[in-house]
């Protein structure tokens, strides 16, 4: 089929309780005219094969149809393509879909046929790109900032370098970097709130190091290493939105 | 100019006080800048806006924007801003393009060099102050 549209479902869209769901969402899809071709994501093959066979296709449109973690695999594993992505929540609407302004489940159609379409910077560790954050925790770790200074997070304490989310503007060109203070607990067990400021500013790259081999979180995914290397893509990802004019 | 203030003051009135020429002016500022309690910097850091310090830093430290050095934050730097606010300690020369306000709690070993500075009674100062001097960071 050589329409500008293709989807990718999430595996777990596979189990049957989403069979009544996913038949009125194409059908939803193909009243609107928006059809195109399907591939879902599979235990054996490889997200980066998926994604590439659907975009030699001839897809200029992909929509992601599951959770923010199957948008986030999409965009680890488009690879050298560039093509405007689409996001429908069908499995919840989790923090990325709150980000962008897209409803959860059905109503999302409406957004792909709107086509709001935002620039997003994109965060880099090494050539992976990722939408949301990077996460760390654990001793000796360090963050060498533009080549000019280093930070170290008190004993205990994580790192946080997030693109988009929460105090995380995508469209600024720079990252933010927020280093927690260790997690206090009551006696109880119960997470206290330290009520203690948090780390933040901004930056264009950096060195994220460790002392010990380990691994950091990138948008929910582990990646194993001691040193990884931090950048920014301004305005990489052309998506689909909820909202109107940015 | 040396002064080591009195431990207890009942009051935290200025007990030096030269104001500067023209008021702050509330400019649009980017994102503060913050660096926790805990957190150490080490080399050359730099940043347009506000910046306000609670941990450790080492190297230098160079803002345009309003420098903010908490009760517990210590400075082992020469330091360069476009406003600043002392409470915590700092080691290394200070040079200020408008105001320093030094709190009771200010531990400085350096020489301040701004337009305008407030010391109120506890602070301690050891160098030299300049005041009233234009200085362009």
């Amino acid at each position: 089929m050589l329409s500008g549209y293709a989807y990718l479902y999430d595996e777990r869209l596979n189990d049957r309780k989403y069979d009544r769901e996913i038949s009125r969402l194409e059908a939803e899809i193909s009243r609107r005219g928006l059809n195109g071709r399907v591939g879902k994501f599979a235990l054996f093959r490889h997200a980066r094969d998926i994604v590439a066979d659907l975009m030699r296709s001839g897809a200029q449109t992909l929509t992601v149809v599951g959770d923010d973690e199957t948008l986030f695999t999409v965009i680890g594993a488009l690879g050298s393509f560039s093509p405007t992505l689409a996001f429908i929540p069908l499995l919840g609407q989790g923090m990325v879909a709150k980000e962008l302004g897209l409803p959860k489940g059905l109503a999302s159609v409406d957004t792909l046929a709107a086509r709001f379409i935002e620039t997003l910077d994109l965060g880099l560790v090494g050539d992976r790109a990722f939408l949301s954050e990077i996460v760390v925790d654990g001793p000796g770790l360090s963050l060498h900032i533009d080549n000019q200074f280093k930070l170290e997070p008190p004993p205990g304490g994580s790192i946080r370098i997030r693109n988009l989310g929460p105090e995380s503007d995508a469209h600024d060109g720079l990252l933010d970097v927020f280093i927690l203070p260790p997690e206090e607990r009551s006696r109880f067990g119960w997470k206290r709130d330290s009520g203690n400021i948090k780390t933040h500013l901004r930056f264009k790259s950096a060195k994220l190091q460790r002392s010990i081999a380990g691994s950091c979180t990138v948008d929910g995914s582990p990646l194993e290493g001691e040193r990884w290397d931090l950048s920014l893509k301004p305005s990489a990802l052309k998506i689909i939105t909820g909202r109107r004019g940015r | 100019m040396s002064i080591f203030g009195s431990s207890q003051a009942p009051e935290l009135k200025p007990i030096l006080s030269v104001e500067p020429k023209e008021p702050i002016s509330p400019q649009a500022r980017p994102t503060a800048t913050i660096i926790a309690k805990g957190v150490k910097v080490e080399g050359d850091f730099a940043s347009d806006g506000d910046v306000q310090i609670e941990g450790e830093v080492k190297g230098s430290l160079a803002t345009k924007g309003r420098l903010t050095v908490g009760p517990e934050a210590i400075i082992h730097a020469e330091v360069k801003a476009g406003d600043a606010v002392i409470a915590g300690t700092v080691q290394g020369n200070v040079i200020v393009e408008r105001r320093v306000d030094l709190k009771s709690t200010a531990k400085l070993s350096g020489d301040i060099t701004s337009e305008a500075l407030t010391v109120e009674a506890g602070a301690k100062i050891n160098g030299k102050t300049t005041v009233g001097q234009s200085v362009k960071n």
